[in-house]
């Protein structure tokens, strides 16, 4: 389960996507970049930014992204 | 986010960089000098140099294991930008020679550019930032490459003292006076300082190159080219940068807010590349690289208690072009001047800091920036229509006073033959007026008349 799926086939570490997070959740080191699920809040910027296509929705991601609202109040 | 506790003396082992022996390998020992310079790319490495010229101890660190390496970006230079930095060209890193430019609405009809405004270099920017190093070496700063900055030091008041770093799976410290965040866009120094460098997407570029051979029928090899077109490139352009030796520098930037799936810049870059097999289909490619580009062109404040921010990381780029390298070396020279004089005052705090990003924004770089930034704005509402229109009545003399934020002219000629074009002026444009000097602004004046008169025509 991750909010957003990094292809590292794809991943070419040009670092752009830590540029772009919000919350500080994408870290490179060397050839290898990894997307910590606990703090990432599933805004997308990074897989928007993407230049090669690298990054993607997970399934995490999917689920925050097409959850009901939890309380749903039916009035007349 | 580490943030670790460097306040206590004996939490380290103190030992001046200085008092090490010239040559020394890299080791991952605790230490401490004056000046630490995160990030080893131009910006960082002038930086680097500058300091260590005014007597300061100074280490550099990069995480890459190969400075220089990977290259993110066009490799263009001006020859004013190169002397204003005080370096001379040398054939070992300046490849293509450059006398002017083109620039291509999707028609194909050109704008072209030149004379000596447009002479520069395509560089070998590995090369290049190999020579940077030697020469901050050569003025007495350490470099460390392989070196990954892991956490910021602050002391208790909540000053920058240097950062926790990795070298070789070793972790260490290096205690600074001031440290110095040329990190690029994903500044961890920045971030972790508590400045505000986050890139938004909307004033952020995606970028992707090729380093291809055998590019040709372009057009002149001593030109700059440059693709516009919503479909070619959204609110960017592409460029085939020449470098001589039937070597070409392929790239595009689109606006990071454009980037979609199957639309991303290597999609589109890919796609061009496809559509335009006259100039590739005897080419292959050598290298590919991609990366971010800050176009907001500032940080609001890239400075704080003990740490400077200089390059991408401070988002210094150009709004327009997109190019950052001259840009990011002539911050870091007004930075090691004015860091270096907090330094000797025996203060770092971010007050006698500030005369950088005073300096810079007044009288370098910065002072036609936030102009640029208008018409970065205006140009991002052009259709491809427009481009066709605007290639259609400009020359390059105006568009050259555009790169140096001189707008009047190019506002008034727009207006005569395109009164369309009002509403953009009015609300992109205009602002610029309260930026002039009182000499430029009487030529807004008759911006105003003609203004208002395509208004009229408009509404009738």
């Amino acid at each position: 389960m991750a909010k957003v799926d990094v292809d590292h086939g794809r991943c070419i570490y040009c670092a752009g996507c830590v540029g772009v997070c919000p919350v500080d959740t994408i870290t490179l080191q060397g050839d290898t970049l990894t997307i910590d699920s606990d703090p990432c809040i599933s805004c997308g910027l990074c897989i928007q930014f993407c230049p090669v296509g690298a990054l993607d929705e997970g399934s995490e991601y999917k689920q925050a992204h097409t959850a009901k609202p939890e309380r749903v109040i039916l009035v007349d | 986010m580490p943030e670790l506790n460097g306040s206590s003396d004996d939490s380290i082992t103190a030992k001046p960089l200085t008092g090490l022996k010239p040559g020394t390998i890299p080791r991952a020992v605790d230490c401490e000098v004056d000046v630490l310079v995160v990030g080893l790319g131009p910006g960082g490495l002038i930086a680097a140099r500058d300091f260590a010229k005014q007597g300061f101890s100074v280490l550099g660190i990069d995480r890459k294991q190969d400075i220089g390496s990977p290259k993110r970006c066009a490799e263009g230079v001006s020859d004013e930008g190169l002397e204003h930095c005080g370096i001379d060209p040398d054939p070992a890193w300046a490849y293509g020679r450059i006398e002017g430019a083109a620039l291509y609405a999707p028609s194909g009809q050109r704008v072209t550019l030149q004379g000596p405004d447009t002479y520069g270099w395509v560089i070998e920017r590995k090369i290049f930032e190999k020579h940077l190093a030697r020469d901050a070496i050569l003025a007495g700063a350490k470099l460390m490459p392989k070196t990954q900055c892991t956490g910021l030091l602050k002391d208790k008041d909540g000053f920058v003292r240097g950062v926790e770093a990795e070298f070789m799976g070793k972790r260490f410290q290096i205690k600074a006076k001031l440290t110095i965040g040329a990190d690029g866009i994903d500044s961890m120094v920045g971030k972790w300082s508590g400045l505000k460098t986050l890139n938004r997407v909307r004033d952020y570029h995606s970028g992707f190159q090729y380093e291809m051979v055998g590019v040709e029928g372009f057009g002149e090899e001593t030109w700059l080219h440059l693709y516009f077109g919503n479909d070619v490139a959204p609110k960017g352009y592409v460029w085939i940068f020449p470098k001589g030796d039937n070597v070409a520098n392929v790239g595009i930037g689109i606006l990071a807010k454009h980037s979609s799936w199957g639309n991303r810049a290597q999609d589109y870059l890919d796609r061009w590349i496809e559509n335009n097999p006259q100039y590739f289909q005897n080419a292959s490619v050598t290298e590919l690289n991609g990366s971010g580009i800050p176009v907001s062109s500032r940080v609001p404040e890239p400075v704080g208690d003990g740490v400077m921010l200089v390059g991408d990381a401070a988002q210094l780029v150009s709004p327009i072009h997109g190019g950052g390298i001259i840009i990011a070396m002539r911050a870091a020279m007004i930075a090691a001047r004015v860091g270096g004089e907090a330094l000797r005052n025996g203060t770092v705090e971010k007050q006698s800091l500030m005369p950088y990003v005073e300096e810079y924004w007044t009288q370098d770089e910065g002072a036609v920036t936030e102009k640029l930034l208008r018409l970065r704005y205006f140009s991002e509402n052009l259709s491809d229509k427009d481009f066709e229109r605007l290639a259609s009545i400009l020359d390059g003399d105006v568009v050259l006073e555009l790169t140096e934020a001189k707008f009047p002219t190019f506002v008034k000629l727009m207006l005569r033959h395109f009164p369309k074009m009002a509403p953009l002026v009015r609300k992109y444009m205009l602002a610029v007026r309260d930026m002039e000097e009182a000499k430029a602004k009487a030529e807004w004046d008759e911006v105003d008349e003609l203004l208002a008169a395509a208004e009229a025509e408009l509404e009738a």
